[in-house]
């Protein structure tokens, strides 16, 4: 039992002392990579593998410059849309060049393929990069050390045996080229989000179409059963744990943002379902899609 | 004698321009070169001519003077130091100012509302991204709030198809623009050339009204154009990489993205000082963007993070900053020997120094002998010696390398160096780039300190 004088302190000072002057322990403190609690590698990949397409909506489109001027069903709307796009030219490539090896399509689309060592700071990793008009680059840093990981136990398990870092890098980076091949066709280059400023209006291309498009053309290239967004975090990973565990709480905190969002809404629906959320908003700018054989 | 110490002062200058190129430690260079430049001037005086003596008063000490060897070395080792301090905390403030308005959103608000503004076209956005960078770096000090913009910018331009390479230089380039109007960097570079206490009419006000808006201005249209030649000539490019630190971020309320600019608009409108603005419109962007909603003690805990976070950005420049003025002072010494060998082949007219500095740019990148943040503080020391040239001119003439060459395109800058490594820009790629800007750019500036500063009156001297 503490003396009276404590107790009258609790009771009266103690709480106008908080009112007036707040908790002590300051919270604000740095939640940046170098003080992130690192998760094992194993749990990481057994999370992020057993999302569905949709739920990196919120990580892929968090990369768009234009970001703000979308809402949640016009991202639920363009996400899907963009893997139906990847999926179609990946079936595409599949027929056409009677081959799904990521490798053996860029030869055929006349693409220069090089593989070169590159390091990485812990901010920004680059995996693999097209330049225009046919060069692509893959960057084997990271990409030896994420093989490593592979090998870890539990770590191959929820990757499956499909994950092939070095096939889907290429894959993606022969979206690109697809794209720019046909800027006219393709749904990722016609698509415009419609900006206004006042009276003004600027049709403006969404960057990140082409990315998850990207993504879509690699996973069904390599008949994944997740995104190959996977590996941002296990590449990062691979170059620094706190880095990729940063992205990975990144990657889940919207999970958990995206079930309050649902409880809010009283829906019961998950939206991390392989099929993603098919909300389509009636006011949406959307362009029909003209992803087709040309 | 006088000659021979010249000749070896000369040596060491180049020895130590060396020094800088290979990127040693800056701090340990000036104290060094600091100690070597005074003995080699205390000990030519035992074999110089009288005459030369007598002609150089800051040579006289010992018997039958006032001046006593130990009161050379306080005054270099003491006195030079300390007079830095009043420099010193204008960085400090400047720094917490960067870290209040990248923490309340402000500096990332403005970035994303200009990028919507420019949708998906490359060019609009660098241009729209420029001009914003460069304003906001008109008050933003230190190369945390550098990299802070940075890692919302460049991904932004690099995502747009914009090659690294080009992304750095524009960003980079832009951030030296906004430097010309920043007043922080005026009263460093300022403190350079005299006592902070000497010329009081040459304030940020006049200084911005008759040479920083124009030279701002210049730096920003030069990029813009080399950019967009770059851009020319190069190929798109898409990237597939991973960054950690997160972009999304609440927006700041539109009516606090004014704030950036309230700093420098009271001191050129009111002669407000420095630390005041910052203070002021630090505490403003805090309240208005609700970061003050804690308890009073946790508040203060917030604002000495920031403060923290701020000092921490500015500590590689401190011990720098520190050291450096002993190098200054020390030059007070040397420059008379310097004059002797020199001061007959050192033009004295503004034009033959605008034509001379122009062709030297170069001399600027590497912490050269034209960078006041490099060897450059002893250049000025010989001309301070040799020529009399008006405070403002001699001001404007060594802010031209020291901003777009050593701040703007040199890969020995902290925030460069940073940005060198995020992007896996290689250090020739970079320098191909903002070489012919220093030169195009440099000599526009020149052309502008001719005009505006070659022919100031007697009352601009000291």
């Amino acid at each position: 039992m503490g003396n009276p004088s404590g107790r009258w302190t609790d009771a009266i000072i103690g709480s106008m002392k908080e009112a007036l002057f707040g908790d002590a322990e300051y919270s604000g403190s740095d939640k940046g990579p170098a003080n992130v609690a690192i998760s094992p590698i194993e749990e990481v990949m057994r999370d992020i593998c057993a999302l569905g397409w949709g739920a990196w909506r919120d990580y892929a489109f968090a990369r768009e410059p234009l970001n703000g001027r979308l809402d949640d069903a016009q991202r639920a709307e363009l996400m899907e849309r963009a893997r139906e796009c990847g999926e179609d030219w990946a079936r595409r490539c599949e027929r056409d060049f009677d081959s799904s090896s990521p490798l053996e399509i860029a030869e055929r689309l006349g693409a220069i393929v090089t593989f070169a060592e590159r390091p990485h700071g812990q901010d920004r990793v680059t995996f693999a990069e097209f330049t225009e008009p046919d060069e692509i680059y893959v960057y084997t840093d990271a990409m030896d050390k994420a093989e490593a990981l592979l090998g870890a136990p539990g770590v191959r398990e929820a990757a499956g045996p499909r994950m092939r870092p070095r096939e889907l890098l290429v894959a993606h980076e022969v979206f690109h080229l697809i794209e720019l091949r046909n800027a006219r066709a393709i749904w990722t280059q016609a698509y415009r989000l419609d900006i206004r400023f006042g009276p003004f209006h600027n049709p403006s291309r969404l960057v990140v179409l082409g990315e998850i498009a990207a993504m879509s053309f690699a996973r069904t290239l390599a008949s994944l059963d997740y995104s190959p967004y996977v590996l941002d975090v296990l590449l990062t990973y691979a170059y620094s744990p706190a880095a990729g565990t940063t992205l990975y709480n990144e990657v889940m905190g919207y999970q958990q943002h995206d079930r309050n969002a649902l409880h809010d809404k009283g829906d019961a629906a998950a939206p991390t379902t392989e099929a993603g959320p098919r909300n389509r908003s009636p006011d949406a700018c959307l362009q029909p899609s003209r992803c087709r054989e040309e | 004698m006088e000659f021979v110490i010249g000749i070896l002062l000369i040596a060491s200058f180049f020895a130590f321009a060396f020094y800088c190129i290979k990127g040693y430690n800056l701090m340990a260079g000036f104290l060094t070169m600091a100690t070597l430049w005074l003995i080699l001037s205390l000990l030519g005086t035992l074999g110089a001519s009288p005459s030369f003596i007598e002609a150089n008063p800051a040579l006289q000490f010992g018997e039958g003077t006032d001046v006593t060897l130990v009161n050379i070395l306080n005054t270099v080792y003491q006195s030079g130091p300390e007079g830095w301090g009043t420099i010193l905390i204008n960085f400090l403030f400047g720094a917490w100012f960067g870290r209040v308005l990248m923490d309340t959103g402000i500096a990332s608000t403005i970035i994303r509302k200009t990028v919507e503004l420019g949708g998906d076209k490359p060019l609009i956005t660098i241009i729209l991204l420029d001009i914003v960078t460069a304003i906001i770096f008109t008050s933003m000090t230190g190369a945390g709030p550098v990299m802070a913009v940075g890692v919302i910018v460049l991904p932004i331009l690099m995502s747009l198809g914009i090659p690294k390479t080009i992304a750095l230089f524009t960003f980079i380039a832009s951030v030296g623009a906004g430097c010309y109007l920043n007043p922080v960097f005026f009263a460093q570079y300022r403190a350079f050339v005299i006592n902070p206490d000497q010329l009081p009419d040459f304030l940020f006000g006049w200084y911005a009204q008759n040479w920083g808006y124009y030279a701002m201005g210049i730096m920003v249209v030069v990029t813009l154009i080399m950019t967009a030649i770059y851009l020319r000539s190069s190929k798109k490019s898409h990237a597939w990489a991973a960054q950690v630190a997160p972009q999304a971020q609440k927006d700041a309320p539109g009516y606090t993205l004014i704030l950036p600019l309230v700093p420098v608009i009271l001191n050129i409108a009111f002669n407000f000082s420095v630390i005041g603005g910052f203070v002021l419109a630090g505490m403003l962007a805090l309240w208005l963007c609700g970061k003050f909603d804690k308890g009073f003690r946790e508040n203060i805990q917030y604002i000495s993070k920031l403060m923290y976070d701020g000092t921490v950005d500015t500590a590689p420049m401190v011990g720098f900053l520190l050291c450096l003025p002993m190098f200054n002072t020390v030059a007070r010494y040397a420059s008379p020997y310097f004059s002797a060998v020199l001061g007959p082949i050192i033009p004295q007219s503004t034009l033959m120094i605008c034509v001379l500095f122009t062709a030297l740019l170069f001399f600027s990148l590497f912490r050269g002998p034209l960078t006041l943040v490099g060897c450059g503080a002893a250049t000025l020391g010989v001309l301070k010696n040799v020529a009399t040239f008006s405070v403002p001119f001699m001001y404007c003439a060594f802010a031209i390398p020291t901003i777009t060459g050593n701040l703007a395109s040199c890969i020995t800058q902290s925030w460069t160096a940073w940005g060198l490594s995020y992007t896996k820009v290689e250090s020739k790629d970079f320098l191909r780039l903002t070489v012919p800007t220093l030169y195009i750019g440099g000599a526009l500036l020149f052309a502008l300190t001719y005009i505006t500063m070659g022919a100031l009156g007697a009352e601009w001297f000291v």
